[in-house]
C-alpha cells in the first residue's frame, strides 16, 4: 500500500492519529474524514448511490441480520442514542440519559418536536412499544440479549422514559446504538408484519422503493430533525453480489461507493485514480471453536500448544491480505475503548508448543475435524492458514466445507465438532465478551464457562456490568482481554478492518469500525458528482 | 393432432409438475436447517427458533404443508415468502418476466446464428469455413458462463469501450432504453454456450438430412439447390435443433442462475438460488414449478413445430 498512486488509509476510531499505520497519504484523507470539516462547504442535493455485497432482505430493524439491513434502517429510522466516530457514544432521538444512583434504572430524556416519517409525533409511547416488542419472547428478535438485562420500560412523561434493569448495566447508552434497537413508531410495531417493506422511522430518508436483494431507493426527509440534513436528495443502495461487476460498477461511476469491500477487491479499488479505498479498524473476526469440555481441547496445555503454534502477523497477511489486524485469540480489538495495548501479541514458540502437548499426552499430535461454512469466504481461508500452522506439531486439522445453512443448522454452538465461527463488531465490549463466554449471559460458545479460569471471567463480566467509572472498567476489560488470551477456547489469528471505497467526490462517508452504521445525513457530494448532473 | 392430442400432453405435463413439487418439497425438507434458522442466523436461540417455527407454521407435519401448500396453488396461491414476508407469487411474477426477457433474447440470437451458420458448415462440409465454424464453436462450448460473464464485463462495460452498463437492471416500463442497455450483456452472455451447441446440432442435422435418398432424388429431378437445402434439407433437419432447442431450455436455466448473479440482475435463477440457500420453502416451491412449467411447455412446443416441419409425425 506503499504505492505513491494509490489512495488508501488505514483509521481506528479511537486514537487514530497514533494508529494511522498506512503510510504516506493517510494522514490527507483522515481529517477529511474523521476530522471537522467546516460544515459551510458543504453543498446540499444531488444522488448518491451505493453498492452493497449479499442480502438485504428486510427492512424490518428488529429482525434483520445482514450487515446490509442495519446500514439500509440506520438511514431510515434513528435510534435513542448513537455511537460516535471515536467509539464513544451520544444522544440521538434521546437529548440527554442518566443512571439512578444504585445503577438499576436509567432515565432518558426524549427529543421534543420530531416526526415520524408519516407525521406522527415521536413520543415515549413510541420507544416503551419499540424496547417491549424487541424483549418480547414471541417477537424472537435476533439479537434481543445484546440489548441487556432490561427489566421493564415505562414512560414518565410525553418526552422522558426509565429503563429498569434486572442488574446494573453501565453500557446500557451504548447497547442502544445497536443496530436492532431503531425506534420503530407506536404504529408500525403494532402494524409488525408490515415492518419488512414499510419503515415507521424518523430517519434523515424516507423510502421509495424497496425491491428486496435488489436495491432499496430513498428520498431526503424534509422534516428531519436534525437542521440542514440529510444533504443529499436520494440515496440509492444497490445489491451486486459479484466483485467484478462491483469493481466495474464503481470504475464507471454507475455507483458512487461500494459500502463493503472485500480485501481481494480492495487492492484493486485502491489503485483506480480519484478513488479513496479506506479501511477503519474494525473489530469482526473468525473464531475457531476448541471445546472446552471435550478431549482433546479440554487440556488447556493443548490450547496452549495450537496457540503458540500460530503466526499471527503471517496469518493475518494471509486471511486477510493488508487489511488486517493481527489478533490473540481473545474478541476486543484497537476498535474498542478498553482494548489493553499493553498485552503483547503472542509469538510462535514450537518447541515449547511440542512439549506441551508431549506433557499432554499427544506426543505424537492428533486428527481433529474442523467444519467450515462457505459464507463468508474468510472462513475457508482462516480454516486452511490455521491447518498449515497446526501441522507443524503435529495437529492435523481435516477440514469440511458445508452450506451456511445446514452448518447453521447442524454445526454452529451445537458443542459436537469444532469450526469456524463469525463474528461482526459490537458497540461494547460486554456484547462480544459476555456472548462467546458468558452462560449466563451469552451462549458459552466454547463450553468454557465451566473452567476455573472461565468462572474468573463470568465474575469478572458481571463487575463490568455494575462498575462505571472509566478506570475501574480499563481494568476489568483488560484482565479478561488475559485470561480468554491464555486460556479461552478459541483462536482467534486476525482482526479485519472495516473497507469502503468512495470517489474523490463524496465527502463525509461515515467511517466506523461498526461499518453497517452507515448513517449517510453527513454526506454530500462535491460539484463534479455525476449524481448532481442527473 | 387434434385437441384430444394436447389435451393429453397437457395433463401429462401437470402430472409432472405435480412430482415435481412433491420431490422439490421432501428435497428441502430433507435439508439440514429451515426459514426460521435462516431468518435467525448464528444470534438463534431455541426459545426463538420455536417461536419462529410456529409462526410460520414450520412446526407442523411434514404431509400437511405440503397439503396446505398444494391447497393453495389449485388457486393459484402461491404462500407467503417465509423470509421476505411478501406473497411469493407476485416475487415469483417479477422476477420471471426479467428471466423470460433474457431467455427468449437468449434463444432468438442463438437460434438467428446457429441455424444458418450450422447449414453453411453442413454444405460445406470439410472446407476451410466449415473448420473455422466449428473450431469457434469449441470455444463457446468450453468457456463456462461464469468466466464470460466477468470478461464481457471487463472488455465491453468498462474503459476504453464502456458500451454497456456494467451490471444492474431498469424496468421495461421506466426506460426502454435503459432496459436494453441492461439486457445486452446477460444475453450476450448467454448466448454464447447455447449458440454454439445448437450450430453444432444443426450441421449434425444437416449432415444426416443432405445424406439421404429423398436430397439426391431431388438434385437428380433437377431442382435449383437454393430450394434443395432450405426447402427439402433444413426443413428436415431442423427438426434435430428444435429438440435440443427444447431441451436446453433446461441448461439456459442453469446458466441464468449464473450470469443473473454476476449481472445483478433481478431474475427467477437469482431468487431460486437465495430461496434455497435461505430454506424458504414457498419461494423454492413456486420458482422450481415455474421454471419446470416452461420446460414442460417448451417440450410440448417442439412436438407441435416438430409436426408443423413433419406432418407425417402427427399422424403417429
Amino acid at each position: 500500500m506503499n504505492d505513491g498512486g494509490r489512495r488508501s488509509s488505514l483509521l481506528t476510531r479511537r486514537g487514530f492519529g497514533a494508529r494511522l499505520l498506512a503510510a504516506g497519504t493517510a494522514t490527507l484523507v483522515a481529517p477529511a474524514i474523521l476530522g471537522r470539516r467546516a460544515y459551510g462547504e458543504a453543498k446540499p442535493g444531488g444522488r448518491l448511490t451505493v453498492a452493497l455485497f449479499k442480502d438485504l432482505r428486510t427492512l424490518n430493524p428488529i429482525m434483520g441480520i445482514f450487515g446490509n439491513e442495519w446500514r439500509a434502517t440506520c438511514n431510515l429510522y434513528n435510534n435513542l442514542t448513537r455511537l460516535t466516530a471515536h467509539g464513544g457514544v451520544e444522544g440521538d432521538l434521546a437529548e440527554s440519559y442518566t443512571p439512578s444512583a444504585d445503577g438499576m434504572s436509567w432515565t432518558f430524556v426524549l427529543r421534543d418536536g420530531v416526526k415520524f416519517h408519516d407525521g406522527s409525533s415521536f413520543s415515549s409511547a413510541d420507544v416503551v412499544a419499540t424496547i417491549e416488542k424487541i424483549l418480547d419472547p414471541k417477537t424472537a428478535a435476533p439479537y434481543k440479549a445484546e440489548l441487556g438485562p432490561i427489566a421493564s420500560v415505562k414512560a414518565v412523561d410525553k418526552h422522558s422514559v426509565r429503563i429498569e434493569l434486572s442488574s446494573p448495566y453501565a453500557d446500557l447508552p451504548k447497547a442502544l446504538a445497536s443496530s436492532m434497537a431503531r425506534i420503530v413508531s407506536e404504529r408500525g410495531i403494532a402494524d409488525f408484519a408490515k415492518l419488512d417493506n414499510t419503515p415507521y422511522g424518523t430517519g434523515p430518508f424516507v423510502l421509495k422503493e424497496f425491491a428486496p436483494n435488489d436495491h432499496v431507493v430513498m428520498e431526503r426527509n424534509p422534516h428531519y430533525f436534525r437542521p440542514g440534513r440529510p444533504y443529499l436528495d436520494r440515496l440509492v443502495l444497490r445489491v451486486l453480489p459479484d466483485t467484478t461487476a462491483q469493481v466495474a460498477a464503481l470504475e464507471n461511476r454507475e455507483v458512487d461507493a461500494i459500502a463493503d469491500v472485500d480485501a481481494d477487491t480492495f487492492g484493486r479499488l485502491s489503485a483506480i485514480k480519484g478513488v479513496k479505498a479506506t479501511q477503519v479498524i474494525g473489530g469482526t473476526f473468525n473464531n475457531i471453536v476448541l471445546y472446552a469440555n471435550k478431549p482433546p481441547f479440554d487440556d488447556p496445555r493443548v490450547r496452549m500448544a495450537l496457540r503458540l503454534a500460530m503466526d499471527r502477523p503471517q496469518m493475518t497477511d494471509a486471511i486477510a491480505g493488508k487489511t488486517g489486524t493481527p489478533a490473540d485469540d481473545q474478541p476486543i480489538s484497537a476498535a474498542y475503548e478498553y482494548f489493553d495495548k499493553s498485552i503483547p501479541l503472542r509469538k510462535p514458540d514450537l518447541a515449547k508448543a511440542r512439549q506441551l502437548l508431549k506433557a499432554a499426552g499427544h506426543g505424537s499430535g492428533f486428527e481433529h475435524k474442523l467444519v467450515v461454512s462457505n459464507s463468508p469466504a474468510s472462513r475457508q481461508k482462516t480454516a486452511v492458514v490455521a491447518q498449515a500452522m497446526a501441522e507443524q506439531i503435529g495437529i492435523r486439522f481435516n477440514i469440511e466445507l458445508m452450506d451456511n445453512a445446514r452448518y447453521g443448522a447442524t454445526i454452529w454452538n451445537k458443542g459436537i465438532e469444532s469450526y469456524v465461527g463469525n463474528y461482526g463488531t459490537r458497540p461494547t465490549e460486554d456484547a462480544i465478551i459476555s456472548k462467546l463466554y458468558s452462560a449466563k449471559y451469552g451462549i458459552d460458545e466454547g463450553r468454557w464457562a465451566g473452567t476455573p479460569a472461565g468462572k474468573q471471567v463470568e465474575q469478572l463480566i458481571e463487575q463490568g456490568r455494575r462498575v462505571t467509572d472509566s478506570a475501574g472498567r480499563r481494568k476489568i476489560y483488560g484482565e479478561i482481554q488475559r485470561i480468554t488470551r491464555d486460556d479461552g477456547p478459541f483462536i482467534i489469528p486476525n482482526f479485519f478492518n472495516s473497507l469502503y471505497a468512495a470517489w474523490g467526490y463524496v465527502n463525509e462517508w461515515p467511517a466506523r469500525a461498526i461499518n453497517t452504521e452507515m448513517r449517510l445525513d453527513d454526506c454530500w457530494l462535491s460539484a463534479d458528482a455525476p449524481g448532481r448532473k442527473a | 393432432m387434434g385437441v384430444a392430442y394436447l389435451a393429453r400432453r397437457v395433463f401429462y405435463g401437470l402430472i409432472s409438475l405435480l412430482i415435481l413439487s412433491a420431490i422439490i418439497f421432501v428435497c428441502t425438507h430433507l435439508l439440514p436447517g429451515d426459514a426460521a434458522s435462516a431468518i435467525l442466523g448464528e444470534a438463534a436461540t431455541p426459545e426463538a427458533l420455536a417461536t419462529l417455527r410456529a409462526r410460520l407454521g414450520l412446526d407442523q407435519p411434514v404431509l400437511l404443508q405440503f397439503a396446505h401448500w398444494l391447497g393453495g396453488m389449485v388457486t393459484g396461491d402461491f404462500g407467503v415468502s417465509a423470509t421476505l414476508n411478501q406473497p411469493a407469487g407476485a416475487i415469483i411474477a417479477g422476477r420471471f418476466f426479467n428471466s423470460l426477457a433474457l431467455a427468449l433474447g437468449t434463444i432468438i440470437v442463438a437460434a438467428a446464428l446457429a441455424i444458418p451458420l450450422g447449414v453453411v458448415a453442413a454444405v460445406k462440409r470439410g472446407s476451410r469455413l466449415d473448420g473455422a465454424i466449428l473450431t469457434a464453436s469449441y470455444v463457446g462450448i468450453s468457456i463456462p458462463d461464469f468466466i464470460i460473464a466477468p470478461v464481457l464485463i471487463i472488455l465491453l462495460a468498462m474503459p476504453p469501450l464502456n458500451l454497456f452498463p456494467s451490471s444492474g437492471f431498469v424496468a421495461l416500463g421506466i426506460s426502454p432504453g435503459d432496459w436494453l442497455a441492461h439486457t445486452i450483456l446477460p444475453v450476450i452472455a448467454l448466448t454464447f454456450v447455447l449458440t454454439a451447441h445448437l450450430l453444432r446440432q444443426t450441421r449434425s442435422g444437416m449432415l444426416d438430412v443432405l445424406a439421404s435418398d429423398y436430397i439426391r432424388t431431388a438434385r437428380l429431378k433437377g431442382l435449383p439447390e437454393s430450394l434443395v437445402l432450405w426447402r427439402h434439407g433444413l426443413r428436415n433437419g431442423l427438426t434435430t435443433t428444435i429438440t435440443v432447442l427444447a431441451l436446453d431450455i433446461g441448461y439456459l436455466m442453469g446458466s441464468i442462475v449464473i450470469v443473473e448473479e454476476i449481472f445483478a440482475y433481478p431474475g427467477l435463477g437469482r431468487l431460486i438460488v437465495y430461496a434455497v440457500a435461505n430454506r424458504d420453502i414457498p419461494l423454492v416451491q413456486g420458482t422450481a414449478l415455474v421454471i419446470g412449467a416452461v420446460y414442460v411447455a417448451a417440450n410440448i412446443l417442439a412436438d407441435f413445430a416438430h409436426a408443423l416441419l413433419n406432418p407425417r409425425l402427427a399422424q403417429q
